[in-house]
This record gives C-alpha cells, sequence and structure tokens, in this order.
C-alpha cells in the first residue's frame, strides 16, 4: 500500500510543475460576468454607457462651470498658444466663455493673478472666482486667496471678500444664496442678489475653536440651514470634514469624519457624499437626517473627482488606474452604489470637477497632458462625452 | 543488518516528514499555479474589457471618419502602446478578417505568434459581448496566458485585441518554492536524525532497561527491578513488569519451599520412591531407593540393566492400569514392591513405585515359621510319645505292670519334658519381648558366678564333671540377678551336656575399662564353623539326639543372647571341633 502511495507521489513529483487543473493550449471562452474585477458593489453586470458622441478636444483650458441654459462653458487657465498675442503686460487671458453651439471662445476675464475656481452667476449674469497670487518661482502664496466678482462681458469686476481675509479655495452657490469660508474660521452667508450692489454686507459666522479653522471648500443646505465644510489638519496634511448649523454667530463645529479628500452635497436627498483618504479610498454617503448618522459605503478604490448628477440620482467618478500613474477610469452608478458603468477610460482628468450637462447625458472635464516643447507646463484640453444608456 | 527498535523509529519518522514534505510540496506549487494562472485569467479578461472600451473610445473620438474600422486600423498604433502600457502585457491587435495589424513588442509585424484559431474564434458568432477566449501555453519553459477579446462597437466586431501575459514570475516564484522545499527536506532530515538520536535516547531508556531486566530474570535474576516513574504506556508496562517479578519471584520461592517439604517428607519415609512418567523418564528417585536397589548415592539415572524388575514392574502398571503389589529377591533382599498410577485431574502423569525392603520382616516371618514348626515339631514329640503309651494302656490295660511302670515312667518324663519346653518357651518369650522389664540392680557377678557355680556342681557332678572358679574381686554392675543367673546357668548346662565324662568346665571372669568379661570354657566335642552361626537360633541343637536325650529343648542359647544383649552386653561363642567351646559374655559396667 505504502509502494503504491510513494509511486503515485513520485509521478506527480516528476510531473510536479505542470498544472494539472488547467489544460495547456486549450482555448476556452470565458465570461466577464463570472469573473471578478476590481469594482465592488455590482450586484448584477458591469455594463458600459453606451458613448454616443466623444470630443476629445472641445477646446483648450480647465472647464470650471457651465451655465445652467448649458449654452456656455467657464474655463480657465489657458495654453499659451491662444494668449501669447493677447499678453498685456503683468497681466495673462484667465478666464473664458465657451459657446458650445458656436464652438467659439469668448475672452472675459484678464487679470494679473491666477484663478483656481470659478462658478457661474446665472443670476446676475456673471461668474465668481478665486484668485491668488504667485510668487517669482510660481508657487501660490499662502493665504492670499481672495473672493472676486466679475460680469460676463468682463466690464465689472469687484471684490468680494475683504482685504485681510483668505477665502476658501472653493466656495458654493445654491439657490441665491452665497457661501464661503477662509482661514481665519469663519463663514460668510450672502444673499447672491445683493452682489452688484454697492455694499455688500455678508452674514459672519465665526466657529470657535482653540485654534481657528483654515476652510478650504464649503457647501450649503439652505433648508436645513447647515453649512459643510472641509478643514486643513495642519497636523496631518490632510482636511477633514466638519458641519455646523448656522444659527448664531459663535458656532461649535461637528467633525464628521477625518482625513477627507473632497464632498458632494445632494439638496433635494439631503445627504453629503464625500471620500474618506486611505489604502483605498472610501466613497461614502451620508444622510444628513438620521437620528444615528450612519454612513454607506458606496464604493472603494483609488476614487479622485466625484460629484452628483444634477437630478441626483446618479454619481459619477474617477478612478485611478492604478496608483502609480494619473490615468483614470470614469464610471457612473447609482447614487445608492449598483449598476457601475463605465463612461471613459485611460484619461489624465483633472481640475476642479466633473461638469453636467444641466438637462443632457453630456459631461465636460478637463484633460491633461506635458507639454512637449515646455515640459514644465501643463496642456489642458476639455473633453466632452455624451452618452445614453 | 540488524535493525534496533530506535533505528526503525527515527526512520520511520523520516519517511513521514519526507512524505508530507512531498505531499505540501505538491499541493502548495498545484495551489500557486492554480491562483496564479485563474487569477492572471481573469485580470487580463477584466482588463480585455476595458481595452475594448478604451478601444471604442477612441475610435469614437475621431470625429472625422465615420468608418470605425479604418479609425481603428489608423490608431492602432497608439491604442496598442497604450493598452500596453496601462497593462504591462504585450498587445496584439487583428482586424476583422483576423490579420495581425500591430504588435506592441514589435514594430515590424512578425510572424513569431500563432494565434489565428483563436482569432477566429474570437471573431466567430459563438463569441459574444462580454465574452474573451483564452489559453494557457507553456513555450520554451515559459508559461504565457492568452487572452482574446472581439472589439465590438454598436454591436459590430471591428476587429480582436489580445493580450499576451507572460508568467515567469509564477514559473520562477514556483521553481524558488520547489527549491526551498528541497531545501527544507535535507534540514529536516538532519533535524530528525540528529534530534531524533538523542531525544528518542530518554524515551528508549526504559525500553532498554526492559530489555536487560527481563534478560536477567529469565537467567533467574529475581531481584533487578527497575525504576521508571513517568505516567505513560513504557511507566505501565514497566510497573508491570516489575510486580511480575516480584510475583515470581513469590511463586518460585513457594514451589521451592513445596518442593523442599516434599523433598523432606519423602526422604523421611523410609521406603523408595521412584515416579516414572509415561515415557520412561525418571521423575523423583529417592536416596533411600538407591539404598535398596544397590545403586550407587551419585547416580542419577536410573540403569535398568541393573534392576530389570523395575522396567517390568512399570510396564506391568502401565498396561494393566491398576494397582500391583509383588514382592522379589535382589541382591540378598527381600523386597516388597507397591506400584501404581500417578493421576493428575483424572490424566495419568507417570508411574509411582515404592520399594520396600522387607528382608528383616521377610527373614523374622520366615523365622517365627521356623520356630512354630520347630515348637509344633518338639511339642508334638512327647505327646505323640504319651500318646502312644496312653493308647498302649488303654488297649493292653493296666495287666502288665512292668508295661504300666515303663509307660508311667515314660509319660512322666515326657510330661516333664514338655513342660520344660513351655516354660523356657515362655521365658523366651518374655524375654523376647522388649516390654518386659527386667529389674535391675546392683549385682556382683563375682557372687552370683559362686552361686550359680555351686548350684550347678550338683548336676555336673552327676556326670562326673568338675566346675572351676576363681573368685575374683569384681565391680558392682547393674543388672537383673535372677536372669542374669539364669544366663549361666544355662551356658553351663550346655557346657555340661556336651562335655564328656571326667572333663572340666572352666569358668573364668575379668573386668576392662567398661566391661566384665565371663568367660564359660569346656573341652567336649566343640561346634563347627557353620553350626556357629545358627547356634544362637531357637531350637538349633548341634546334636539333636544328644541334646534330647538332656532334656534340652534347644531355647538355651537363645535365652541367654536375649537376656545378654537386655544388658546391653555381648555373648560370642568360640569353639573348635574335638578341643571344646568357649562361652563369652561381656557385661557393661555402666549403662
Amino acid at each position: 500500500m505504502i509502494k503504491k502511495i510513494t509511486l503515485v507521489l513520485f509521478a506527480l513529483f516528476l510531473a510536479g510543475c505542470t498544472p494539472i487543473f488547467i489544460k495547456e493550449d486549450k482555448p476556452i471562452v470565458l465570461n466577464n460576468t463570472t469573473g471578478q474585477t476590481t469594482l465592488q458593489g455590482s450586484s448584477g453586470e458591469i455594463d458600459n454607457v453606451t458613448i454616443k458622441n466623444i470630443n476629445d478636444n472641445l477646446t483648450d483650458g480647465l472647464v470650471y462651470d457651465m451655465s445652467k441654459d448649458g449654452k456656455d462653458l467657464l474655463i480657465g487657465n489657458l495654453s499659451d498658444t491662444i494668449t501669447t498675442n493677447i499678453t498685456s503686460a503683468g497681466s495673462s487671458l484667465n478666464m473664458h466663455l465657451y459657446n458650445v453651439k458656436s464652438n467659439q471662445l469668448k475672452q472675459i476675464l484678464t487679470s494679473s493673478k491666477e484663478q483656481v475656481n470659478g462658478l457661474m452667476d446665472n443670476n446676475n449674469d456673471g461668474m465668481l472666482y478665486v484668485e491668488y497670487k504667485e510668487d517669482d518661482d510660481g508657487k501660490p502664496i499662502p493665504n492670499s486667496y481672495t473672493l472676486n466678482w466679475s460680469n460676463t462681458v468682463g466690464t465689472m469686476t469687484k471684490s468680494i471678500s475683504d482685504p485681510d481675509e483668505s477665502v476658501s479655495e472653493k466656495f458654493y452657490i445654491t439657490n441665491n444664496t452665497l457661501i464661503y469660508g477662509n482661514s481665519n474660521g469663519e463663514i460668510k452667508l450672502m444673499d447672491i442678489d445683493t452682489i452688484d450692489e454697492e455694499n455688500i454686507y455678508p452674514k459672519t459666522y465665526q466657529l470657535d475653536t482653540e485654534e481657528p479653522l483654515s476652510i478650504t471648500k464649503i457647501q450649503y443646505h439652505s433648508e436645513l440651514n447647515e453649512a459643510i465644510f472641509l478643514v486643513k489638519n495642519s497636523e496631518s496634511n490632510s482636511t477633514d470634514l466638519y458641519h455646523v448649523r448656522l444659527e448664531k454667530y459663535l458656532l461649535n463645529p461637528i467633525l464628521i469624519e477625518k482625513n477627507v479628500s473632497d464632498f458632494d452635497l445632494a439638496q433635494d436627498r439631503k445627504g453629503i457624499l464625500y471620500c474618506i483618504s486611505g489604502e483605498k479610498n472610501k466613497l461614502v454617503y451620508l444622510e444628513m437626517l438620521q437620528l444615528v448618522p450612519e454612513k454607506d459605503i458606496l464604493y472603494e478604490g483609488a476614487v479622485k473627482f466625484f460629484s452628483f448628477s444634477p437630478d441626483e440620482k446618479e454619481i459619477i467618478f474617477s478612478e485611478k488606474i492604478d496608483s502609480s500613474s494619473n490615468t483614470q477610469n470614469l464610471w457612473i452608478m447609482n447614487s445608492d452604489g449598483n449598476e457601475l458603468k463605465q463612461v471613459a477610460s485611460n484619461l489624465k482628468i483633472t481640475g476642479n470637477r466633473i461638469i453636467f450637462h444641466p438637462n443632457k447625458n453630456i459631461i465636460y472635464f478637463s484633460v491633461y497632458d506635458i507639454d512637449e516643447e515646455n515640459p514644465k507646463d501643463f496642456i489642458y484640453k476639455v473633453y466632452k462625452i455624451e452618452y445614453a444608456y | 543488518m540488524k535493525f534496533t527498535f530506535r533505528t526503525k523509529f527515527i526512520i520511520i519518522n523520516l519517511a513521514i516528514v519526507l512524505l508530507t514534505m512531498l505531499i505540501l510540496t505538491i499541493l502548495v506549487v498545484q495551489g500557486l499555479m492554480y491562483y496564479n494562472i485563474t487569477s492572471s485569467q481573469k485580470r487580463l479578461l477584466d482588463d480585455s474589457i476595458k481595452g475594448v472600451f478604451y478601444i471604442q473610445q477612441e475610435v469614437k473620438t475621431d470625429q472625422k471618419s465615420k468608418n470605425y474600422e479604418t479609425t481603428f486600423i489608423s490608431k492602432s498604433v497608439s491604442i496598442a502602446e497604450n493598452l500596453a502600457s496601462a497593462n504591462d502585457t504585450r498587445v496584439l491587435l487583428y482586424d476583422a478578417d483576423g490579420n495581425l495589424i500591430t504588435d506592441s513588442a514589435n514594430v515590424e509585424v512578425g510572424d513569431d505568434i500563432d494565434l489565428d484559431e483563436e482569432v477566429s474564434l474570437a471573431l466567430d458568432d459563438d463569441v459574444q459581448k462580454g465574452q474573451s477566449v483564452s489559453k494557457y501555453k507553456r513555450l520554451e519553459d515559459i508559461s504565457r496566458i492568452y487572452n482574446l477579446t472581439p472589439i465590438l462597437i454598436d454591436d459590430k466586431k471591428i476587429g480582436v485585441v489580445a493580450f499576451i501575459y507572460s508568467l515567469e514570475f509564477m514559473d520562477d516564484i514556483v521553481q524558488k518554492v520547489v527549491m526551498l522545499f528541497q531545501a527544507s527536506s535535507f534540514i529536516s532530515i538532519i533535524i530528525i536524525a540528529v534530534l531524533g538520536h538523542y531525544l528518542t535516547k530518554s524515551i528508549l531508556k526504559p525500553i532498554e532497561q526492559l530489555v536487560d531486566s527481563t534478560k536477567r530474570v529469565s537467567q533467574g535474576n529475581f531481584t533487578e527491578l527497575i525504576d521508571y516513574h513517568t505516567d505513560d504506556e513504557i511507566g505501565e508496562l514497566t510497573s508491570n513488569f516489575n510486580k511480575m517479578t516480584l510475583n515470581m519471584e513469590d511463586k518460585i520461592n513457594q514451589i521451592e519451599e513445596e518442593k523442599q517439604k516434599l523433598t523432606s517428607i519423602i526422604s523421611s519415609i523410609d521406603d523408595g520412591v521412584i515416579a516414572v512418567s509415561l515415557n520412561k523418564k525418571v521423575l523423583f528417585f529417592n536416596d533411600k531407593a538407591k539404598e535398596i536397589l544397590n545403586i550407587p548415592m551419585a547416580a542419577n539415572l536410573l540403569s535398568y540393566n541393573d534392576v530389570p524388575f523395575l522396567l517390568e514392574t512399570f510396564i506391568e502398571v502401565a498396561e494393566r492400569e491398576e494397582e500391583i503389589i509383588k514382592q522379589l529377591d535382589h541382591a540378598e533382599k527381600h523386597l516388597l514392591i507397591y506400584g501404581n498410577l500417578m493421576k493428575s485431574d483424572m490424566n495419568s502423569i507417570g508411574i509411582l513405585l515404592v520399594v520396600r525392603d522387607i528382608t528383616k520382616l521377610y527373614q523374622l516371618e520366615k523365622q517365627q515359621r521356623q520356630f512354630v514348626s520347630s515348637v509344633s515339631h518338639e511339642l508334638r514329640t512327647p505327646l505323640t510319645t504319651i500318646i502312644g503309651y496312653t493308647d498302649l494302656l488303654m488297649r493292653r490295660g493296666t495287666d502288665n505292670v512292668e508295661l504300666l511302670n515303663k509307660s508311667l515312667d515314660t509319660i512322666n518324663s515326657e510330661g516333664q519334658r514338655l513342660l520344660r519346653l513351655v516354660d523356657d518357651l515362655l521365658s523366651l518369650s518374655k524375654y523376647q519381648n522388649t516390654e518386659f522389664k527386667l529389674i535391675f540392680n546392683n549385682v556382683d557377678i563375682n557372687t552370683l558366678l559362686e552361686d550359680v557355680v555351686t548350684q550347678m556342681k550338683i548336676k555336673s557332678t552327676k556326670y562326673n564333671i568338675d566346675i572351676l572358679y576363681n573368685s575374683v574381686e569384681l565391680p558392682i554392675i547393674p543388672g537383673d540377678y535372677d536372669r542374669l543367673k539364669q544366663v549361666f546357668i544355662n551356658i553351663l548346662d550346655n557346657a555340661i551336656k556336651y562335655s564328656n565324662s571326667k572333663e572340666v568346665i572352666k569358668v573364668m571372669a575379668s573386668y576392662y575399662d567398661n566391661d566384665i568379661e565371663i568367660s564359660i570354657r569346656d573341652y567336649g566335642s566343640g561346634i563347627s564353623q557353620e553350626q556357629l552361626e545358627y547356634i544362637f537360633s531357637p531350637f538349633y541343637r548341634v546334636d539333636e539326639n544328644r541334646s534330647r536325650e538332656l532334656g534340652g529343648t534347644g531355647l538355651g542359647l537363645s535365652i541367654v543372647k536375649r537376656i545378654v544383649e537386655r544388658h546391653r552386653g555381648h555373648v560370642h561363642i568360640e569353639s573348635k571341633l574335638g578341643e571344646g567351646t568357649m562361652v563369652v559374655v561381656q557385661l557393661p559396667i555402666y549403662t
């Protein structure tokens, strides 16, 4: 008996390194539904959206926002090829409006400073934007962020923020309210209709903390009167997510989560979509009205950009293909995390966010590339994808 | 080559470990390969789906041309490169007819890869959206996975994208794993051999002790107990062994005791005991048997040639299966032999013989018979004479006075003789009876002898015989006066009977350290040497006629001998034919 076993084992040993489970040199057909992919949370099929139309180079620049009527895109930071002949001493052409129908680019702002963010002011036919000063090496001078307003014609410009404050990079407009924060731990609220008046008086709320909180991004839920914001954590060099109800002047901010890279507010659904940084970033949805807030992990992965669709039924997000590169795939999923569909792949998406057309299945975002002639500079292109289900 | 238990133990352990290692290696290697291949396949599947999407994206981006196929072919190089770098695999692109368009690894489209079969399969209708063709192949010692996916744009196949993924790393790892296992096996062998050698020592030590001890016990040494008190099977074994040894010692001591008892019992038996097994092997043969049968004490074996009657008796008992009692003569002894089967629980295990030397008894019986016959004879003679004469008288009547007187005379004298005979018989029986008590007093032999001589002179002068005695001083000895007197009377009586007229009888007495010696010498006819042997036997008469004539009963010397012996003395007779006889009596001075 022992001899037989030994013989069998010897045979195995010699055959040894040949896999006995897999047939060699025989093609087999595999289904991708049975295979495991890197995507979680998909209960059924992983499908792609049907791409109706792709334009990989709509125009140059970083796309910041789209007008409410879907006619214009707010674009910033154009590449030099367009701006060279228009540069006047000390200033550069920074913001443009791009008409999607006529494919025309209209310059609206000339400034000596750099823009970092911008939103369309649909009520007053203008735009709001944040600027900062650069030092001689081209790096932003910290705490030099200012919030400004300009009309779309480009004839009027004014400063919204105080000269002594450094506003949050990202601000927010909802209904008629503008909200922004600053590095002194203050939240400022303003009725947007009053923005073109001579004197503007934003309501100020002070966050009562030991050290003044430096707000980097803020959003506002008008119905709940809640401000949700990201605060820079000086120790860990990351940002933490807080919320506070704006009921009185001195406020105690409540920490929602630490180490949050970004967030987006769902007005109708009254929830916060945010991303916790870590080995695998967690895309989490939090319902604000729950007595005991319970967060729902919608997705885990190398998530970078994410936002709600205008109807808040879908979430679009980008995921890095691998941690060592910036190339991302673009996915769309239901707001409960199911039915992921790939929208784009292998793109170096950059900028602030991915912008939805207000009423069509079109998305706009910026991708970058290295300028081969000037390797220090980036070339930005606006990408457009029209999709269908 | 002898394998000790220890060696076997170690070898078995080695074998087990090697077998385990082999099994483990196989499991690990197969597991690794399976896992790697299947996970790589899945990954490639994933990548291929994404890759197709990407190709679709790239093709559709081109606003100018609406012909996806031509766009695809024109953009194939960049697509292949991007896919290859994004997925870290070799990418091949085929058109809708199955021709190779681009190879990410080669600028010039080469012929080194033949995937035509798979490409046509992928372009086939059987392979739908979301499916891929996968193949695992080992080429030139490198394993590779080939994954081919049809590129579907708007449900139309415009080509095939193939990923070739090398599993070189897997091959490498497998090789390393096998080497590691080999090294571990080798090290394990050494460790087990070395450690096993030392560790088993302590475990197997008690077994070695047991071996030693059992050896000693087998040689008869029961005092060796093993000292091992661990609570395991071996501990139990050794403790049981110790108990067993003590038990054995006990039992053997008991048996020895019993044997001793038996031996001493049998030794105290005054008979010869011989036990023989059914196949004639001597089981037991006591010293008494050797003595009786005249076999030397040192002899162990019974030589049947010397004593053939033993073998005959054995056979007889075995055949007849019952007890046998017989008597026979052997070497001048008369033996009583009792034989029977020895039984143990109804089974015969041998034959027992008991041999008794009844020579003396036999002779005694013989003597007694002789005695009785002599007595009868002696009694009968005077009785027949008496009856004869009375018969005669009855027939003839009492008329003849002469006849009457003679008859009466004869009857009287014969009657007297009869009486004397009966008296002597009684005396003899008295003195023969050891229970008959002699009354011991202090006796002066000298006085006694004077007395006796005086008394016998009366008789001897009738025959003209003189008795001479010189008085001498003799120590006082213990004795029965009357009986001692009887002794010398009888001796003198005989001397008178067998002396002739005018002859003398000399009586002399003297004493030595411990004895008084009395000798009575006559110068009569003397006694021959052969007759001397029987002289002390009852009824023995040297000269029958003479004795009867002189009224002797033949019992005189028997009585003398008895009495002298009761006094712890000796009597012997020296005689020569024609010269005379001397009777010497020795009596001890001290009791």
